[in-house]
């Protein structure tokens, strides 16, 4: 039945959804589902080609209702593929952008593995429009980032700043850090009273947690 | 509700009985039937988004009354869905009704069924239902918020079970703003 | 905002002149900006307003900046961007976090101990700059958000007849964020047409098409509810408050006129109330009143 394998792409973008929500594993998109994206692409080819072929029967004029509701059906489930192939992609896209404002406009490449979030991430699950699109978009954060606006920091804390400095715990190991008060080794588990605008990139990407 | 609205999309993907006004051949497939013609007077189920605009296009005709009046392609049945027991099961006791099981979608189906029909009484009975079952899901919500170091309670469990997707929405959008309001609350 | 600071600041750099050399080196400002002293740090009345010759107190401004921000979280429409007010915002920012640097390096120089006492001041001016980039960046945050979720109904309000191309585009959002939105929109659309729309037939191709069952086009929810608190104050040069009217018990108030209810409805000054986006949004633009 038409409309069946769109029913299964909205399903598991549906899914995704809800992954996301509850928190699992933020940073993962589920793999692209090229194969059932190109079975309707196939659908709404040879639904197109009905359409043309009672359009050059020129069945459709007022009298013959049948082939009218044969054209009306047609087109609605050509509408209804497009709707769900696009609302996959859109959700799917938004979940990139989010992931882009998350990560500081970071680049997505594969050499990107020191953060421990990205450590799982994996390019492979995106169509190649997708990889693309990402790498267009951060490079527009990155940009926008860097305008009149930089002082602000964009990607910041979308939390109200509560004390000029914090006590924040070491959660996994760093390297060295330099602030204004001098160098932190930030070796995992160790304590220390910092400038919050100062480790707040690095609590965002996990490294430090605030106490 | 949007284009791109998955929940939107998922309801009408919802299957509505329907009745065909016109043989119509090769839309066998429908019934399941590849090939074969549809017969005048046959009863299919079919999703919203077809049967909605088959229901409503061939009636714009009957404007003219001069000519002969075309019906709309299908004729759209009372659905199980807003049948007479379900609507008194929901005025008798709303707030322990499986709505989930009646459809995961109920208040986004119902919203279309009741504007496409002007159905007064399905938008009251509506309107009393998300009231109380409204409260219903607030107690839970805050409950949960309030003793989140205890396990749910069996009762909250299966409440949420009985939950479609507009409730639980209303039910995460609560306990999250319970959750800040106690945060909050503490810092003062 | 941040005079007891400044009164602190005074006496403290009294010894160090960094400050004072540095107030006179801005190198933008100098010619835009009078009084760069440090115990009044005013932006100076900006040439680029034609409107109003006053000087804008930061005070005023952040409680406009403030308004801005609550009503643009609440509303469900991109709301115009203000201009002026941020672009001296934006300098104040600038300076502040200059000023601070400066300060700190003031202090290395001394090689004073650097504990958390003796540096109380400017750990106070550091943590009022942190919110108000806070505020800032929440605000603009809110705004690329609706910016995305609005795209195609903003490029097609901008190209309604009535408005000269993008002019409209230009008031509604800032530089930063048109050219934002072009960008985005251009490599979202690239994505929906390699994705999913070139292999589609030629007559579902478009991403703006209001035809088919469904509108494609997101247009901001007019209908939703939002709280409000009633303010008043807005005059005009006579000092009348055009609007104002009083209602049965002679409390002043506004009327406004439900549609769907066919009800007029007063709202009294200093009240809250929860009611619907389109009654009120010709009251809020005018400042009348504000969401909460």
């Amino acid at each position: 039945m038409y409309g069946d394998l769109a029913n299964k792409l909205i399903l598991e973008a549906k899914r995704t959804q809800q992954l996301s929500q509850a928190g699992f594993n933020k940073q993962q998109l589920p793999v692209y589902q090229d194969e059932l994206v190109r079975g309707i692409l196939k659908e709404v080819g040879s639904l197109k080609k009905n359409v043309d072929y009672l359009r050059e029967q020129q069945l459709t004029d007022q009298d013959n209702k049948v082939a009218q509701c044969q054209y009306v059906v047609a087109m609605l489930s050509m509408e209804r593929n497009k709707r769900c192939l696009l609302a996959y992609q859109k959700m799917r896209s938004e979940m990139l952008d989010s992931m882009v404002w998350d990560n500081n406009g970071m680049e997505f490449s594969s050499a990107i593995s020191n953060h421990p979030n990205l450590s799982s991430f994996d390019s492979s699950v995106l169509s190649h429009a997708e990889q693309e699109y990402l790498k267009e978009y951060a490079q527009l954060l990155t940009e926008l980032k860097s305008g009149e606006l930089s002082e602000i920091d964009l990607t910041g804390m979308l939390q109200p700043p509560s004390d000029v400095f914090i006590d924040v715990r070491v959660l996994k190991d760093a390297g060295q850090i330099e602030t204004e008060y001098g160098v932190f080794n930030l070796i995992k588990d160790s304590q220390f009273f910092v400038r919050q605008s100062d480790v707040e990139r690095l609590i965002q990407q996990g490294y430090l947690q605030k106490i | 509700m949007g284009y791109y609205d998955i929940d939107d999309i998922l309801a009408d993907g919802t299957r509505f009985p329907c009745r065909f006004n016109y043989d119509v051949p090769g839309l066998g497939y429908l019934e399941g039937n590849p090939g074969r013609p549809i017969s005048k007077n046959a009863k299919l189920e079919l999703p919203l988004w077809m049967v909605h605009l088959l229901a409503v296009v061939g009636a714009q005709s009957n404007e003219d009354s001069r000519v002969e009046e075309p019906l709309p392609f299908v004729e759209l049945l009372p659905p199980d869905l807003f049948a007479p027991r379900v609507l008194n099961a929901i005025k008798s006791g709303a707030t322990s009704l499986d709505l989930h099981s009646i459809s995961p979608h109920f208040y986004t189906l119902a919203e279309k069924w009741a504007t496409l029909f002007s159905d007064k009484e399905l938008s009251q009975v509506l309107k009393d239902m998300l009231l109380e079952r409204g409260q219903e899901i607030n107690n839970h919500a805050i409950s949960v918020s309030m003793f989140s170091n205890c396990n749910q309670t069996n009762d909250s469990a299966v409440f949420l079970q009985t939950l479609d997707e507009f409730e639980k929405t209303i039910y995460r959008d609560t306990n999250v703003n319970c959750k800040e309001m106690k945060k909050w609350l503490v810092l003062k | 905002m941040s005079i007891d600071i400044d009164d602190i600041l005074a006496e403290l750099d009294r010894d160090t002149t960094a400050v004072e050399q540095n107030a006179s080196s801005y190198p933008d400002q100098s010619d835009r900006t009078q009084g760069n002293d440090v115990s009044q740090i005013r932006p100076a009345d900006k040439a680029v307003d034609p409107v109003a010759p006053t000087q804008f107190n930061k005070i005023d401004d952040y409680q406009k900046l403030i308004t801005h921000w609550k009503n643009e979280r609440m509303s469900p429409e991109l709301l115009p961007y203000p201009h002026h007010l941020m672009t001296r915002t934006l300098i104040r920012i600038q300076e502040r976090i200059e000023l601070i640097e400066t300060l700190s390096m003031g202090y290395l120089e001394d090689n004073q101990e650097l504990t958390v006492d003796s540096k109380l001041p400017l750990l106070c001016m550091e943590a009022e700059l942190e919110r108000l980039k806070f505020l800032v960046r929440s605000f603009i945050r809110c705004r690329l958000s609706k910016i995305d979720k609005y795209s195609i109904y903003l490029r097609q309000q901008s190209e309604l007849p009535n408005n000269a191309g993008l002019s409209r585009l230009d008031l509604l959002m800032s530089k930063e964020e048109v050219k934002y939105h072009m960008k985005h929109s251009d490599i979202l659309l690239k994505l929906f047409n390699n994705a999913v729309l070139k292999h589609l037939p030629e007559e579902l191709q478009a991403v703006n098409d209001t035809e088919g069952s469904i509108s494609m086009i997101d247009e901001p929810d007019w209908n939703k509810t939002v709280f409000i608190l009633v303010c008043g104050g807005v005059v005009d040069e006579s000092g009348i408050d055009s609007k104002l009217t009083t209602d049965d018990d002679g409390k002043h108030c506004y009327s406004v006129i439900i549609e769907d209810l066919n009800e007029e409805i007063y709202l009294l000054i200093g009240a809250v109330y929860v009611i619907r986006y389109s009654v009120i949004r010709d009251l809020m633009t005018e400042g009348r009143v504000v969401l909460i």
